[in-house]
């Protein structure tokens, strides 16, 4: 689905990103995971064309870039950044209508149930919390039923009730064959969900594990493989 | 595109909703500009048409500097160039939507247009006070408005072309750069030739750069054209620049809507993470300062104060660790105003008024700019503030002693030159200093109090009108007090001392309310 082919992203001489290629296919999680300045978001946001970048990104068979790719693409970014001035409904029906989605009415109702948005939805989201900014920042990626989302620390802000709701909508985007890559720092909470992880560091991949090949051959958790890869790299 | 149009209408509208559901703010606006309004009446009443009480080429030359200012943003190339004016949630949302790069263009313009609008109505409501003080007539008052939103939408539209023409073109940037200089140069210079044997040069080079010929000069004449044409009035000029920078948009505009790629978007990300960054510092209290991050001095330090003084050595150290003790850029900029200020002074000396009233006019006018910068205004965000265990009074002053420091430093950076070059004495220059920054402590003051008064009602805009406003009820007293001194042939010692008189006194009075506000932080902004 996402073929990423020698992607590096520079700042001055301070490489950030470094020759990083990888792909994920139809229907698997992906979880970036690094300490904090390995350059996850920088890949996610040079991934996404935000940022110029040596190297190609392909979605199926679009370029990256292109408009058909963008149409099928979903992002959460790390911060939620709204508008002020529209209301949590109004973000929703903007995202429905740059991305030509007609039925968005029913999804939206679903969504704000999930995420306790319904009372919320007439209200400005600069009056909203950072928690329910994050929440609405989801439903934006959401709405679109996208065929590959980039999620880029979602869980940071959210409550309990939230975070359950977002890992059982993450299970339904897998079961209707989306694509997710998803960089984040908890990773217990994800624990049962990924097919893919990679690893990055000082803006390399270090470690790229596949599920199959983790459960095979591994006794101890995911977070104390990474853990003691990052001791063995430092 | 109904996307961008949804985004736009949906966020103006919402604007209209917000004032509606805070009246009280929106009261205030319309009670503020009415009483501006009445002001600007009162002025015009009785008056001829077209007399002004400033010379109206003051006003020419401030709308000149504008022009160029305004041909420099939007048409000098870069290498790599964004482009301004995009909200940081525009990146999350818009750029990732699959939308044309037209469409995402687009959202700037509609903005400027709804901007527009607003200028229309500020406009209108200073219509009389143009009126008055650089003696417009009512057709300059509408060519200005008609210039102001022209170069606001032209100005977008270039700046937009500009990106795309230039970006990542080596070659063609050098030799339009080239042609850029060269046209400035021409704009700039080629008034110096007649000037130069004239019996007075500086009338000279003024009427030369005036005349209609130096309006064909690409862009800074074109733009000059429509600048100044609140005072030229319909001229040939301003049809020719008009209609050239109309094509030019036009013929952009048809160039921009074939465009598709996306390469622009890391600069304007930039830009617009700039911009959130500089926004977030002003509403702190710090100077915007963008680009490279500045190196900080180590600094030994060990913090001896009890109380709210801990806060007073905490800006100490701020300023240490950014600077030698408390002299900035701002303190070099007094320096430089204060040397030109002492030289004109001292070329031309005006019989009318005294050297050190020009130069607290001119300082106490730069003291109601740079006020909105200070380190008080973080604090009193800060909830450690109001924890400290000491009386709201003492906090007020610690918490703006730092400033007063400053103040008094740059005070003497600004009169010392212009002493020495005025011939100016001792005792003048203190009593300057200490004028300066009595000025600066009321204007601190009245802002606490503002945003106490008027914080809950978010209406930033209004709280920043009605500082002004205060801070010039309180600044044209002491200037009143300072001339009626000279008038009556007092020694000028005495009209710098009336003057710091009479702010002593506002200052303790404001400072006595302000204190009173320090004891909660839930009703500031």
């Amino acid at each position: 689905m996402l073929r990423v082919e020698n992607i590096t992203k520079s700042y001055g001489k301070l490489v950030a990103v470094d020759n990083v290629s990888f792909k994920i296919n139809k229907g698997e999680i992906c979880i970036l995971v690094g300490p904090n300045g390995a350059g996850k978001s920088t890949l996610i946001k040079s991934i996404l064309g935000l940022l110029k970048h040596k190297g190609k990104v392909r979605l199926g068979s679009y370029d990256m870039e292109s408009i058909e790719a963008r149409r099928i693409t979903g992002y959460a970014p790390e911060t939620p950044i709204l508008h002020e001035l529209l209301t949590v409904r109004e973000h929703v029906q903007f995202i429905a209508s740059a991305y030509g989605v007609e039925d968005w009415e029913e999804p939206m109702r679903v969504l704000f149930d999930r995420f306790d948005l319904t009372d919320k939805q007439n209200k400005l989201c600069k009056e909203l919390s950072k928690g329910m900014q994050q929440k609405v920042s989801l439903c934006c990626a959401a709405i679109i039923s996208p065929a590959m989302i980039f999620l880029d620390e979602p869980m940071i802000g959210l409550d309990p009730k939230a975070i359950r709701e977002f890992k059982a909508m993450l299970a339904e985007w897998k079961a209707r064959g989306a694509s997710v890559l998803l960089s984040t720092h908890i990773i217990d909470s994800i624990d049962s969900l990924w097919d893919r992880v990679i690893m990055i560091s000082k803006g390399r991949i270090i470690k790229e594990i596949e599920r199959k090949s983790f459960e095979d051959y591994r006794s101890e958790s995911l977070q104390d493989m990474f853990l003691s890869i990052m001791e063995e790299v430092s | 595109m109904k996307a961008v149009f949804y985004l736009f209408f949906r966020g103006t509208r919402n604007i209209v909703f917000r004032a509606l559901k805070k009246p009280a703010a929106l009261i205030g606006y319309l009670a503020f500009f009415l009483f501006y309004l009445w002001i600007g009446i009162r002025l015009n009443s009785g008056k001829e048409q077209g007399a002004s009480i400033f010379n109206s080429d003051i006003f020419y030359i401030m709308l000149t500097l504008f022009a160029l200012f305004q041909a420099y943003a939007c048409v000098y190339p870069a290498k790599k160039n964004g482009i301004a004016g995009y909200l940081m949630a525009d990146i999350a949302l818009l750029f990732q939507a699959p939308v044309r790069t037209f469409d995402i263009l687009l959202i700037l313009i509609l903005r400027q247009f709804s901007s527009s609008f607003f200028t229309i109505a500020f406009m209108l409501v200073q219509a009389p006070i143009f009126k008055t003080v650089f003696g417009l007539t009512t057709g300059g008052v509408i060519l200005y408005i008609f210039s102001s939103i022209v170069m606001s939408i032209f100005g977008t539209v270039l700046m937009v072309l500009k990106v795309f023409v230039f970006r990542n073109k080596p070659f063609l940037t050098k030799g339009f750069r080239l042609f850029f200089y060269a046209m400035l140069g021409i704009y700039l210079i080629y008034p110096v030739i007649p000037a130069i044997s004239h019996a007075s040069p500086v009338k000279e080079y003024y009427r030369v750069f005036r005349l209609p010929v130096m309006d064909m000069i690409p862009f800074f004449g074109w733009l000059r054209a429509v600048a100044v044409s609140p005072l030229t009035g319909i001229t040939q000029s301003l049809a020719v620049s008009f209609l050239i920078l109309l094509l030019l948009c036009v013929t952009g505009l048809f160039y921009l809507y074939r465009k598709t790629d996306t390469e622009w978007f890391e600069e304007t990300v930039g830009i617009a993470e700039q911009s959130g960054i500089a926004a977030e510092m002003i509403k702190k209290g710090s100077m915007p300062v963008l680009g490279p991050v500045r190196r900080k001095n180590a600094v030994s330090f060990t913090f001896t104060g009890r109380g709210s003084a801990a806060v007073l050595q905490k800006h100490i150290l701020e300023y240490r660790k950014t600077g030698f003790l408390f002299v900035s850029f701002k303190s070099v900029l007094f320096l430089i105003l204060g040397a030109v200020l002492g030289w004109f002074i001292r070329k031309s000396p005006d019989q009318d008024l005294p050297v050190m009233l020009i130069s607290l006019i001119v300082i106490s006018i730069l003291s109601m700019l740079f006020s909105m910068f200070s380190r008080w205004k973080r604090e009193i965000r800060s909830p450690y503030l109001y924890l400290i265990p000491d009386t709201p009074f003492r906090k007020l002053i610690m918490i703006t002693a730092a400033s007063a420091i400053k103040h008094v430093i740059d005070g003497f950076f600004y009169y010392v030159p212009i002493c020495i070059l005025t011939g100016a004495s001792v005792v003048e220059i203190v009593i300057g200093v200490l004028a300066y920054m009595t000025l600066n402590q009321i204007c601190i003051n009245v802002d606490i109090l503002s945003n106490r008064v008027f914080g809950r009602l978010n209406a930033g805009n209004f709280r920043f009108l009605i500082n002004y406003f205060m801070q010039l009820l309180i600044f044209i007293p002491a200037i009143t007090v300072s001339a009626v001194l000279d008038e009556l042939n007092m020694p000028s010692v005495l009209g710098v001392l009336g003057y710091l008189g009479v702010l002593t006194v506002f200052y303790i009075t404001v400072s006595v309310f302000t204190a009173g506000t320090l004891r909660c932080p839930e009703n500031f902004d």
